[in-house]
């Protein structure tokens, strides 16, 4: 009983290290992609959108600014192993004229962001809702449920 | 030397005024005040008269128009002055360089300093037209403001340089008002910047149209994301999440 014990309680600990490993990655990922380039991708002609994300003690929600996308009808999103991906066309081509130091014309048509997820989700029950520009995702978060009886 | 002996306000033209209205327009939440101190800019045609300078800034430039910009600088027409940044101010920097602002501002004798900033609004997708709160430094600051009819802010926390400036201008005895729209905390928020330069309109009996502000909203929307993901960044930095919390003491 008490070897069994011993042993779910290291598993356990070793899981907590295991999350809070792949946190400090996840973190550390954000960092340097945040700083490392523009919002924009200009071989592909993509723009990055701003995202949020916020935990509640039952979801994970994530909302993205998308601006000059009219319709729903435009937006995808795929959900992948520990994240999800959206992609949203513009109605019209957003043009920079004189873009950064090299000055060039550029076009985007699309939005593209892949998003990290800071825990399991339980892929069944997300809803999504797109309203004056703004997507917001709900993706349920994936919870095993033990009741302790309390001595 | 202190950190602030170290920042410097260049005056590169006289003001026409000699007791302006004094906007303080910054990098903020959904960049608000960046986005109505642009505005303002251009449709009042406001000529720059001063900059900062200052070894502490970061070591950069902007080009508008083929023409050499500091990332701070002071703008002037009739009795308005604005004060901006196109940079979110380092978290380093807040205290020193609002301290300077403040002392440079007093040498103006203003009639009143507003800052234009926005207030972290949860389901801000929701509202048509964000609401205007505001906070005086005094009875003085709060007849100035008393016809607009706005909402006091009566508890909470203030996180940022709006803070400080209303705090050293109270040190300083001089009136200020901060005035904070509902807004995307994390997004670039032009409805909610068009909300707040009707209340500066309203405030300075003047007519400032912010229908062009509305038309390109999605354009301005798309071309501050990157300013407006190094301000959240610096916002996290400060701290700024606590607007949301209660704060200990109230009353």
């Amino acid at each position: 009983m008490s070897e069994k014990r011993k042993h779910s309680y290291w598993e356990e600990l070793d899981e907590m290290f295991e999350e809070m490993h792949r946190r400090f990655d996840r973190m550390f990922e954000d960092v340097f992609r945040d700083f490392s380039r523009p919002l924009m991708d200009m071989q592909q002609c993509v723009l990055e959108p701003l995202a949020d994300i916020r935990e509640t003690a039952t979801d994970v929600i994530v909302t993205i600014d998308l601006p000059f996308v009219d319709k729903k009808e435009d937006i995808s999103i795929e959900l992948l192993e520990g994240s999800i991906e959206i992609t949203a066309k513009t109605s019209k081509p957003i043009c920079f004229e004189r873009l950064g130091t090299t000055q060039r014309k550029i076009r985007f048509n699309e939005f593209r962001k892949k998003v990290k997820l800071p825990t399991d989700v339980d892929f069944e029950g997300v809803t999504a809702m797109f309203k004056k520009g703004v997507l917001a995702i709900n993706l349920p978060k994936k919870v095993q449920r033990t009741r302790i009886k309390v001595e | 030397m202190s950190l602030e002996e170290k920042i410097e306000i260049k005056e590169v033209a006289s003001l026409e005024s000699d007791n302006p209205t004094i906007l303080i327009g910054l990098p903020d939440v959904g960049l608000v005040g960046i986005v109505s101190a642009m505005h303002l800019i251009n449709i009042l045609e406001m000529k720059e008269v001063a900059y900062v300078e200052s070894d502490l800034l970061p070591p950069m430039i902007f080009i508008h128009n083929g023409r050499i910009n500091d990332p701070v600088r002071v703008y002037n027409k009739g009795d308005l002055v604005l004060v901006t940044s196109e940079v979110p101010v380092p978290i380093g920097l807040v205290k020193p360089l609002i301290r300077s602002i403040i002392r440079w501002a007093k040498t103006k004798n203003p009639k009143l300093i507003a800052t234009l900033g926005g207030i972290p609004t949860p389901n801000r997708e929701e509202i048509e037209k964000p609401e205007i709160y505001s906070l005086s430094t005094s009875e003085e600051a709060q007849k100035h403001i008393e016809k607009l009819n706005l909402q006091k802010l009566m508890e909470g926390i203030m996180v940022g340089p709006y803070p400080v400036v209303l705090r050293e201008a109270q040190k300083n005895d001089l009136p200020a008002v901060a005035f904070l729209a509902q807004a995307f905390s994390r997004y670039p928020d032009p409805g909610a910047a068009a909300s707040i330069i009707e209340v500066v309109g309203d405030l300075l009996s003047i007519d400032v149209n912010v229908d062009e502000l509305v038309k390109s909203a999605e354009e301005i929307r798309v071309k501050t994301r990157d300013l407006m993901r190094r301000t959240d960044r610096t916002m996290q930095q400060m701290g700024k999440t606590q607007e949301l919390e209660v704060p200990a003491m109230y009353s």
